[in-house]
């Protein structure tokens, strides 16, 4: 049986449910968050249908064919060079006359296109119906009204692509459509005779989300219910993880012991050594640490995402960045930072301009990450003062965290980084419902692969170098031990110690390795499996002053980013330059900062 | 003798209005705008105003997009045309049906 392939590329508005679309027509996972933006990129799926293997193309969200962005050229390129037999344009049910403008720039491109007028589910909660008859009538092109969340419509979707593929004879499109003008070539004017005809409602289908823009937009509960929501996120994270940690633990100390109990009377005792206290020990305490933060902040960061909320933030807190020189939706990729700084970048495409996505891409990591996250926390668990201290103390740090972003920022767009202000648009999409089973299990199975992977290539190797360095010796004193007072002096001036330097220097390819080498350091080289709750114990036995404690947590706020997200970094901007910067900047002012710190405790408390 | 310019960025939350022409200043926002639904003889209603002051939200043609004050200001408006938008029928491009849903 020859395979007849055809080509279908999927267009339209962002925040459609393009993405949602496609996931459903090909089965695969792509994320999809409720803000205007977030696919990029071209992803490609199939699936058969009767006789044919349909390959399609999700194309970046695009309001306009025009090329005023790199994502509308991308767009405009596939479909002018033919890449697409069938065109499928996505539409919302509630902005059907904004999106038809784009149906009709890609219909003057393209023969095959067909109108899938998507979220018919939330339209009909609002009271919204389309008339698909009278749609398809007066646009040229078959129409399917899809509900992708429900899986509603898509056979008949799959059905459609073929058939129009399969008509010899493709009809005009958008000939016969106002009435009031003779050869209206106005898409506005068309789109708005096409919406007044096909579109019906009972009642102002925004007046819900009015009522909720109220809350989390007023003057005087907007701010307040951010910060709540803060709290309540690094609440959860905090008590959360350190629940999970704790189970994480205790399984993991008896798969390594069983681990141990095999391997003893196969392998010669410096081998077990190196194995059981080096790799595994190295790997499983980075699971353990980094796994349970993990499985708290995405999920709840993916469900605020997809209720429609994070917008509003954006939309809050542009001021701000506006006095900065930058642009609104930094917030919303300064989240994204806190969950994983690789993640934060990438995500920094959202930012149209040039120069303010640099900005944003150079200050993400200002933002403590997850990785860095559980060392933090167990600095703040050596002041011995609880959770609700600790949550507390952690909103002083990101509010740190921030203020030092938009002084960068600031800095930033006076020095290298120069320009003129942009405009900002920003959709604020209606609110959805998310569907919250779906949400955490693709969120855990996503993070838990993420942070498996991540300990098998960066933990796993590191364990082992990290277990050379303390037992392989040059003279008297380990590797490890030379390494340290090299960097005594460095360290001691920031109010900390070599073994400290060491750790912030070694933890380059991934932050979460901060902790296993901190825990290393304090217990001088030799790594126990004990409990994750010893942590802070141990460091007090090392003899961490607050100073270092302090210090500590400044210089893990503000270092040099990790090795993915420097790779990140230099492939987003194309510029090993500014992947340097990045590296140097956030080190720079986090050393100097400690020294400060230090300083000021030496001449006023000791 | 002036013209009334009267533009986006003088509506205040709850007014309403319909545009007129867009002047652009050099910063190639109109078609941006435009794109957006934001074209001549489009009803727009402005619906909400950031805590901070700046930027202000539009409700067009369905859906809301925030701009700021500057950027609103390219938009003109058509004097005559503004009011409180609870007197007027909801902007919604579509026809209201009778009865329940």
């Amino acid at each position: 049986m020859s395979e007849r392939i055809i080509r279908v590329a999927l267009l339209g508005n962002p925040n459609v449910g393009k993405s949602t679309v496609f996931n459903a027509l090909t089965g695969m996972r792509q994320h999809t968050g409720n803000w205007a933006g977030k696919t990029v990129g071209l992803a490609e799926g199939r699936f058969d249908e009767g006789e044919y293997t349909v390959v399609i193309t999700d194309l970046p969200g695009i309001y306009s064919l025009r090329c005023h962005s790199p994502e509308e050229e991308v767009a405009r390129d596939h479909i002018e060079k033919g890449e697409a037999d069938v065109t499928v344009c996505v539409c919302d049910a509630l902005s059907l006359e904004r999106n038809l403008i784009l149906v009709q720039q890609a219909a003057e491109i393209c023969d095959c296109v067909i109108i899938c007028v998507n979220l018919i589910d939330e339209a009909e909660k609002k009271g919204v119906r389309i008339d698909a008859g009278k749609l398809s009538e007066m646009t040229g092109c078959p129409v399917i009204l899809t509900a992708a969340r429900q899986k509603v419509g898509l056979d008949d979707l799959r059905r459609e692509i073929v058939a129009e593929h399969e008509r010899s004879q493709p009809t005009p499109h958008f000939a016969n459509v106002c009435n009031s003008c003779d050869s209206c070539t106005d898409h506005h004017c068309i789109s708005a005779a096409i919406a007044r005809d096909c579109v019906s409602a009972v009642s102002d289908p925004t007046v819900r989300d009015r009522r909720i823009d109220k809350i989390t937009t007023g003057r005087y509960t907007s701010i307040p219910l951010m910060l709540l929501l803060l709290a309540a996120v690094f609440w959860l994270t905090l008590v959360g993880s350190a629940y999970l940690s704790g189970w994480l633990g205790l399984l993991l100390d008896l798969a390594a012991g069983f681990i141990r109990k095999v391997i003893t009377p196969i392998l010669p005792p410096t081998l077990t050594s190196m194995i059981c206290d080096g790799l595994v020990a190295t790997v499983f305490r980075v699971i353990a640490v980094m796994l349970p933060p993990m499985a708290v902040f995405f999920p709840v960061f993916t469900l605020l995402e997809d209720l429609g909320y994070l917008p509003r933030v954006a939309f809050n807190l542009d001021r701000c960045f506006k006095v900065c020189d930058s642009c609104g939706k930094q917030s919303l990729t300064m989240l994204m930072g806190l969950g994983c700084n690789a993640a934060g970048v990438t995500g920094c495409r959202i930012i149209d301009s040039p120069r303010e996505r640099l900005i944003a891409i150079v200050t993400n990591s200002f933002m403590p990450c997850n990785g860095r996250l559980p060392l933090i926390i167990a600095a703040f668990g050596c002041l011995g003062l609880g959770a609700g201290a600790s949550v507390f103390g952690l909103l002083i740090a990101f509010a740190l965290a921030v203020a030092v972003t938009l002084g960068v920022s600031k800095l930033l767009s006076v020095t290298l980084l120069r320009g003129e202000i942009s405009s900002f648009t920003l959709e604020l999409p209606p609110y959805r419902t998310p569907q919250v089973g779906r949400v955490l299990v693709r969120s855990l199975l996503d993070r838990t692969l993420f942070v498996l992977g991540r300990a098998v290539t960066a933990a796993a190797p590191a364990g082992i170098l990290i277990w050379l360095a303390a037992n392989c010796h040059i003279g008297s004193r380990s590797i490890f031990a030379h390494l340290t007072s090299l960097l005594e002096p460095v360290g001691r001036l920031a109010g900390m110690d070599g073994a400290l330097m060491l750790a912030f220097i070694l933890a380059l390819p991934a932050a979460e390795l901060m902790l296993p080498l901190a825990i290393a350091g304090a217990t001088a080289g030799g790594l126990n499996l004990g409990e994750i709750a010893d942590i802070p114990a141990a460091f007090r036995s090392a003899g961490w002053s607050g100073v270092t404690v302090v210090c500590v947590i400044i210089f893990m706020m503000f270092h040099f980013p990790c090795a993915t997200t420097l790779m990140t970094i230099k492939k987003e901007t194309g510029s090993l330059r500014w992947a340097l910067i990045s590296a140097v900047l956030p080190t720079v002012i986090g050393y100097a900062l400690c020294v400060t710190v230090n300083l000021v405790f030496s001449i006023f408390f000791a | 003798m002036k013209k009334d310019t009267l533009s986006l960025s003088s509506l205040s939350v709850g007014q309403r209005g319909i545009i007129g022409r867009l002047t652009d200043g050099g910063r190639n926002i109109a078609d941006r705008l435009r794109d957006l639904g934001m074209n001549e003889g489009a009803a727009v209603e402005c619906v909400m105003i950031s805590p901070l002051g700046d930027p202000r939200a539009y409700l067009i043609k369905g859906s809301v997009i925030a701009l700021r004050r500057e950027d609103a200001a390219v938009v003109g408006l058509i004097p005559e045309s503004v009011c409180e938008a609870l007197c007027a029928k909801p902007i919604i491009g579509s026809k209201i049906r009778e009865g329940r849903r």
